[in-house]
């Protein structure tokens, strides 16, 4: 009988089955030849920031003609940001599989060739002296090949260099008023001829903040000021006491006032003026129209009270549509198109880094007026989030802002003149050097901006470097560079556009490009033609941003301090001095290495395999020997051992190994590019610890953004309750009798299953603030101020919320299991007892549920625990850090900045919070769950 | 009586439920249909502020150029203008653009022009001019005129409309074909533009307007489709001194109208023709230039192809040019256009993006992790569900907790060991840990054989068989249901896999879908059409599976609720 059981069991077709599987996927298994290892053809990976233009192929391809042995490989880093985000390029480095030759941003090399990521190309420049088409220094302007070395030693070779200045319309400044007059001190100097657009030339010019101040707001738009903001650092030292007269300070009818509560902003105009602290604000003008009253935000609390002046520029071509209340022309929007913060400290003069190298000053006080005008310039038009809805619905190519005159002023590089070129040739427009602050002005000090650009470099764990060298000279060449440019020039020519040649880092190639692209180009206008004399004149004035081993973590914190503060998140001071103690500990930390010896990982692994054999034996010896002495017959114990060996040989490698080497990990500095370092506890302080400020008198973290991840976390756990009722209606109402319920069963469970990127993707576009579904939705059903979701930092976290939301299906199922165990009887004899529906809920349904309630509320927060790919896909941590959740900024120290060490302690902290919360609710759990024994 | 009362409840009580459902059903299906939807639109119908929700309906054409009436709405209200001073306004503005439209000779800044077009549709010409002056005025009227009342928006308006905006608005509703170059270029990489040489044509439906000289980069076609000659055919015979044999790539630009009409492309060289094979359509009504290529069999690369392949089509005519670039337009129907549509950016996605690379990958991926994952986990829940040996107890519970420990705790050492095994940069860290079993599904299994009675076993064991044969002969197929949940879960997990190879995987041709999905959207800027097509052919295998075992899938997930 049970041989006849046996022969039912056919495990043959399995075995068909699965080798069949296995053919499969053996033949769909991708085949690609490790880069390198053909003895024929040396292969060259050469990685660009966006995929390689057709320009650059056909230079490749040019090159593989002329030098047969070499094949190049184009590649990309894959990441959103390739200026901030180094992780794929580290990944690689210190995998030691990285591209040949990079494409990398020019200011980041030194930074990580300080800790050995680059090849020093010194040598090879050298070896390069007497070639005819050998790169040499000479051949370069100075800024951008200085910006591409650290102490005399070269790394990167420029292979673009962009400098920014001032795109103003013409048309729409003449319109507005702007004009020289004849008795221009620059007419009369011979620089412009009357009736010319006259750009602005100072900050004050450019938006011109007349008074700031602390003060209170009634609600139908009585502002009365109290005193003298500390806030405003910008030409303004008055004591906040000092006595306020606005009409002194040339407040007038129409000027415009912004009131700043929290994060949110109020742009008005004024109606009145009261008093010589006190107007009124019209409640019409540029209003939508149903706005009754000031929100109670504004007027329950004080508020900082800002007044521009009317006739500056960047407020008088701001136009609002008088009816709706909606933006709709923007005279001057900051961080539009290319600026940032450092543009506008470049502009005052102000210093990031201490001429020795050693300290951070990004906090200085010019740095702070810096951050302070631009969010000043934002406040002016009606903050931050009215400026991004506003930019978030542009578009570009022919429909680009400023091309259409939706934009009136704009910073940008050279790069954007492409732009012009290709889509609005017969826009009316000028480019000056960027406006600096009066005083600056004063001290003679120059217009120029700061200049960027990108740069070749050879990873430091290349494997072909001589080869990725070869490539670097040729794509350096003036030859390559004119196959580049003719190629371009024909493509443009083909589809019926004027092309516009790059600016190159290399005197002759730019040279060359001026001549035959810009000054003898019919097709270029003469307003591109100006426009592009003016940015060489300013080339050789422009600043590079800080050589420094952070220059990277300088530049992604000082994005951060900028967008903290525009937001009203923090002060400028608070914003820049937070970020400026997260440079320097990094810069002290660079300067200041920990001395040890380092980690012996070999004797360790020795080590943790020889304690393994030892466990094993000794367990083995020690069941041998008890059974021997009770006198018992041995169980076969080979058996269990291989059957179990999946599960032990890969916790052995995989589980304990990892998690014990964590553990030393977490007590070390360790960036794996160098050898770990054991230096105690210090990771731990350093992410959890505090230490006592002295200017703040108080007790300040260490890593605030540790605390800011964990409060996005727990912000984020606090919504697994409403995801359990969600799941539980879901449930209640697939558990009736009625007909077609698999199918809405079906519905309502396929969002759960919808691969998570492509989630991801589809709501990114389901929140877009303009063209989303979402909003559209919302805007259709009368919400006429809906959120911006992703773009605003209070609404960030409950956008992701909702998607959660649409994915609830996957818990219903479980609810419907369990709601299914519940035994009909227990009902009926409630029912027999009187009790009601809500009765036969709460007495019923809801206790024995109750295992199920805990068990999906601890699955639940655990997985909140692990949100990393929604932040990484969708928001990048942003905006202002309010999606940096615990696990993606643990993944952010390890892969983006290499500190292992950190991360690691990160983990165990991590390990330790959800083993706590665990416990905590398993000892809750007795109290209120219940179990059916 | 008290029956149907009670039936009357119940009837109202499932309207409730029912209404409740279905709201609650397309809510949650709305994404969905909308992430469709998108896939159908087209690039222009993306981007801006009034860009449409839904795919338009696209219209073939019998006759372009055209005006396209779609271009502008009615006008409305300017910005900052009152409604009741826009009362006064709008009937002053439409008389005086009707006047200045009428004195206006159409004409494009490139001085192409159908005159015929115009004079057939005489009325729409003039309305869409209307409508289309009315957008640009909105768009450059100044602040002060708007502020100022009716009379200086008029006066400023009738000052705004010149030459040079007339020429713009018509440039905005006139649909034409136009030709333009043809660069080739040859294999010592030198791109020859064929400037001198004209396109020409042998059909009677059509007229090539001419250059009228070098400045004008094209030639302007006249097609009236009629319903014998659905196609028309142009030719363009390079004046060139190099031999075509050197030649491997074609581009051509031209400027399409929005017809949805088909086109070909089609190249003799050397006494052989090559054509393509794929469906290009006239779309969106903009400049492009496509580019051709010879299939090259070495070609390797993991970078977007924005080009078409010609294939070899067998000998050309005798007496042909030794080169000869041909477009072939075909007229399109109303279904077929659709088709087109709606098929246009899925083509794309599998033309442009190595799309079927990185599924093949994610599915061989799959495979191997589900075979190792079932193999593993059975094996090992043998193990700890019917073995003795030493140490299971303390194991099982190890194991147990380590379902607790969160995976970031061993991210990084893990990523030591791979890299020192040399496994970095290769496929292996998706797939071989698979062969060490999930401590969840072992947790499964387990429980599922510890409810199975011995005697099977046993007899066996008394039969003379060896632990493996019983594992493979008994047990395995005992615990055939929850493998079936196994290989769901692993293969759903395998597919959606993107942190693993983010950490693991640099070189982009082993990249699986999910970060290949993620690539293509950093860089597909406008092109949310394109990601979404992306994004619903990764959703789509996972759909099916859904639907053919739906059974496992939420056993699975009860399973895993029952833990609890």
């Amino acid at each position: 009988m049970y041989r006849r059981s046996l022969e039912f069991i056919d495990t043959h077709k399995v075995l068909l089955v699965v080798a069949l599987a296995l053919v499969v996927a053996f033949v769909l298994y991708p085949r690609v030849e490790r880069i390198g290892t053909r003895d024929d053809v040396t292969d060259i990976l050469l990685w660009t920031p966006v995929e390689a233009g057709d320009a650059v192929r056909v230079a490749v391809e040019e090159f593989e003609r002329r030098n047969p042995q070499y094949n190049v490989m184009l590649g990309t880093a894959s990441v959103r940001d390739a200026v901030s985000d180094p992780t794929r390029f580290l990944l690689g480095v210190a995998g030691g599989s990285p591209p040949d030759l990079i494409h990398f941003d020019r200011f980041a090399v030194v930074e990580w060739a300080s800790r050995g990521t680059f090849t020093d190309l010194t040598p090879y420049i050298e070896a390069d002296r007497d070639r005819p088409d050998g790169i040499k220094p000479e051949n370069y302007y100075l800024p951008p090949w200085e910006e591409g070395s650290y102490k005399g030693k070269v790394y990167a070779i420029p292979i673009s260099v962009d400098t920014r200045a001032l795109y103003y319309r013409r048309d729409a400044l003449i319109r507005a008023g702007y004009e020289y007059t004849a008795d221009d001190p620059q007419v009369l100097a011979g620089n412009a001829k009357p009736g010319d657009a006259k750009p602005p030339r100072t900050w004050e010019e450019l938006c011109h903040k007349l008074i700031h101040a602390d003060g209170n707001v009634t609600s139908d738009g009585i502002v009365q000021l109290k005193a003298w903001s500390d806030l405003a650092t910008v030409n303004d030292d008055r004591a906040s006491d000092a006595p306020i007269d606005i009409t002194a300070e040339g407040v007038r009818v129409g000027d415009v006032v912004a009131l700043v509560q929290d994060d949110e902003v109020f742009r008005g105009r004024i109606a009145e003026i009261l008093s010589p602290t006190s107007f009124r604000i019209d409640m019409q003008r540029e209003q939508p129209p149903d706005l009754k009253a000031i929100s109670d935000r504004f007027v329950s609390n004080r508020c900082q009270i800002k007044v521009f002046d009317q006739n500056s520029y960047a407020v008088r071509l701001t136009y609002y549509d008088p009816d709706t209340g909606l933006l709709r022309t923007a005279g001057f929007i900051p961080l539009f198109a290319n600026s940032g913060l450092y543009m506008f400290t470049v502009l005052n003069d102000a210093k990031l880094i201490s001429e020795d190298g050693m300290r951070c000053v990004m906090d200085n006080k010019r740095g702070i007026e810096a951050v302070q005008y631009m969010t000043d310039c934002y406040d002016a038009l009606g903050g931050i989030k009215v400026a991004q809805a506003f930019t978030g619905g542009l578009a570009t190519g022919q429909l680009d802002p400023f091309i259409t005159g939706q934009v009136v002023l704009r910073i940008d590089s050279d790069e954007y003149l492409k732009s012009i070129s290709a889509f609005g040739p017969d826009t009316p427009f000028g480019v000056v050097g960027a406006p600096i602050p009066e005083a600056r002005e004063a001290e003679g000090h120059s217009h120029a901006g700061w200049m960027g650009g990108w740069s070749y470099a050879i990873p430091s764990t290349a494997k072909n470097k001589e080869a990725a060298w070869e490539l670097m000279r040729w794509l350096s060449s003036y030859e390559a560079n004119q196959i580049m440019a003719r190629f371009e020039a024909s493509l443009a020519r083909a589809q019926g556009q004027v092309y516009f040649p790059n600016t190159s880092p290399n005197r002759r190639i730019m040279q060359w490009l001026r001549e035959e692209y810009v000054e003898s180009s019919p097709d270029v206008t003469q307003d591109m033609r100006l426009a592009h004399r003016e940015f060489v004149k300013l080339l050789p004035d422009s600043k590079y941003r800080p050589i420094t081993p952070v220059g990277q973590m300088l530049w992604n914190e000082h994005m951060r301090a900028m967008d903290t503060a525009i937001r009203h998140v923090q002060t400028p001071e608070q914003s820049l001095g937070l970020r400026q103690r997260r440079v320097q500990t990094a810069l002290d930390e660079f300067h200041n290495p920990p001395t040890g010896s380092p980690m012996p990982w070999r004797s360790l692994v020795v080590l943790y395999v020889l304690g393994v054999i030892l466990l094993f034996a000794g367990f083995i010896v020690y069941r041998k020997m008890r059974s021997h002495r009770l006198g018992l017959s041995h169980d076969p114990w080979h058996e269990g051992y291989i059957c179990a060996s999946p599960w032990l040989v890969g916790f052995i490698i995989f589980g304990a190994g990892p998690i014990i080497f964590s553990l030393i990990i977490s007590f070390c500095r360790y960036d794996v590019l160098s050898p770990a370092i054991w230096i105690g506890t210090d990771n731990y302080t350093a992410t959890m610890g505090f230490h006592y400020d002295d200017t703040a008198e108080q007790y300040i973290a260490n890593d605030p953004h540790f605390w800011k991840s964990l409060w996005n976390t727990a912000y984020m756990i606090m919504a697994v309750p409403l995801m359990i009722v969600a799941g539980l209606a879901l449930a209640m109402l697939l558990n009736t009798r009625a007909k077609g319920l698999a199918l809405f069963r079906t519905i309502y469970y396929l969002p759960a299953i919808v691969p998570a990127v492509a989630a991801f993707i589809l709501w990114l576009w389901v929140f877009d603030p303009v063209q989303g579904l979402l909003n559209r939705a919302l805007l259709a059903i009368g919400v006429s101020d809906p959120p911006y979701w992703l773009n605003d930092p209070a609404w960030a976290k409950p956008a992701l919320i909702l998607m959660g939301l649409w994915s609830v299906g996957g818990g219903m199922i479980i609810w419907l299991a369990g709601l299914k165990e519940i035994p009909e009887s227990l009902y009926e004899a409630a029912r027999i007892d009187g009790a009601n529906r809500v009765q036969q809920f709460t007495n019923v349904t809801l206790p024995l549920l109750s295992p199920y309630i805990f068990f999906n509320f601890l699955m639940g927060m655990i997985g909140v625990f692990q949100t990393f790919e929604s932040a990484y896909v969708m928001t990048d941590g942003g905006p202002a850090d309010s999606t940096l959740f615990y696990a993606y900024k643990l993944f952010n120290e390890s892969f983006r900045y290499l500190n292992m060490g950190v991360a690691s302690a990160m983990a165990w902290v991590l390990f330790v919070v959800v083993l706590a919360i665990t416990l905590l609710q398993m000892w809750l759990a007795k109290k209120w769950v219940h179990y059916e024994r | 009586m008290k029956r149907s009362v009670l039936r009357k409840l119940l009837s109202i009580e499932m309207f409730i439920l029912y209404t409740v459902l279905v709201t609650g059903a397309l809510i949650f299906s709305f994404p969905f249909v909308w992430m469709i939807a998108n896939s159908f639109k087209t690039t222009s119908e993306m981007g801006g502020l009034d860009a449409p929700l839904w795919p338009g309906k696209p219209i073939p054409r019998a006759t372009t150029p055209y005006i396209d009436s779609r271009t502008f709405d009615q006008p409305t209200r300017f910005f900052g203008i009152s409604e009741a001073d826009w009362q006064t306004i709008q009937p002053q503005l439409e008389k005086a653009f009707n006047e200045r439209i009428k004195d206006w000779q159409p004409h494009t800044p490139a001085g192409d022009i159908s005159r015929d077009v115009i004079e057939l549709d005489q009325e729409r010409y003039q309305t869409e001019m209307t409508e289309s002056l009315f957008a640009f005025v909105s768009e450059h009227l100044s602040d002060d005129a708007r502020a100022k009342g009716p009379d200086a928006v008029v006066g400023e308006a009738k000052q705004l409309v010149d030459d040079a905006m007339l020429t713009r608005a018509f440039d905005r509703i006139y649909r034409r074909v136009n030709l333009g170059d043809v660069r080739l270029r040859t294999q010592d990489y030198q791109t020859h533009i064929t400037s001198g040489s004209y396109w020409t044509t042998a059909s009677d439906i059509t007229t090539l307007i001419p250059r009228a000289n070098e400045q004008k980069k094209y030639q302007q076609a006249v097609i009236h489709f009629t319903d014998t000659q659905p196609d028309v055919t142009f030719q363009l015979i390079p004046q060139t001194d190099f031999k075509p044999a050197g030649i491997d790539r074609v581009m051509v630009g031209f400027r399409s109208d929005d017809t949805w009409a088909r086109l070909q492309f089609e190249v003799i060289r050397d006494g052989r023709r090559y054509a393509t094979t794929e469906v290009i359509n006239f779309q969106d009504a903009r400049w492009l230039e496509l580019q051709f290529r010879w299939p090259d069999p070495n070609e390797d690369t993991i970078q977007r192809r924005p080009y078409f392949t010609l294939y070899d089509q067998g000998p050309a005519p005798a007496n042909s040019e030794p080169f000869v670039v041909s477009m072939t337009i075909t007229r399109n129907s109303a279904t077929g256009a659709w088709y087109d549509k709606i098929l246009h950016q899925y083509r794309t996605v599998f033309r442009e993006i190595p799309f079927s690379r990185y599924i093949m990958t994610s599915l061989s991926l799959s495979i191997l992790s589900i075979v190792l994952m079932i193999f593993s986990c059975t094996l090992s829940a043998y193990a700890f569900a019917r073995l003795n040996w030493p140490g299971r107890d303390l194991c099982f519970v190890i194991m147990l907790a380590t379902m607790m420990i969160p995976p970031q705790v061993t991210m990084i050492p893990s990523f030591l060991i791979i890299k020192n095994i040399g496994w970095y940069d290769t496929l292996l860290p998706l797939w071989a840990p698979a062969a060490f079993g999930a401590p969840f599904f072992i947790f499964l299994l387990r429980q599922f054989l510890k409810t199975i009675p011995r005697d099977l076993e046993d007899a066996a064991r008394i039969d003379g068989c060896g632990f493996i044969r019983v594992y493979w002969h008994v047990m395995f197929p005992l615990v055939t249901p929850t493998v079936a949940i196994i290989a769901v879960y692993t293969f759903i997990a395998a597919w959606n896999n993107f942190m693993g190879p983010l950490i693991y995987v640099n070189d982009e041709r082993l990249f699986p879908l999910a970060l290949g999905l993620f690539k293509f959207n950093l860089r597909a800027g406008p092109e949310i059409g394109l990601v979404m097509a992306a994004s619903f052919v990764m959703t789509l295998p996972v759909i099916i599976l859904f639907f053919f075992v739906q059974r496992y899938f939420i056993q699975g997930v009860t399973l895993t609720g029952m833990k609890g």
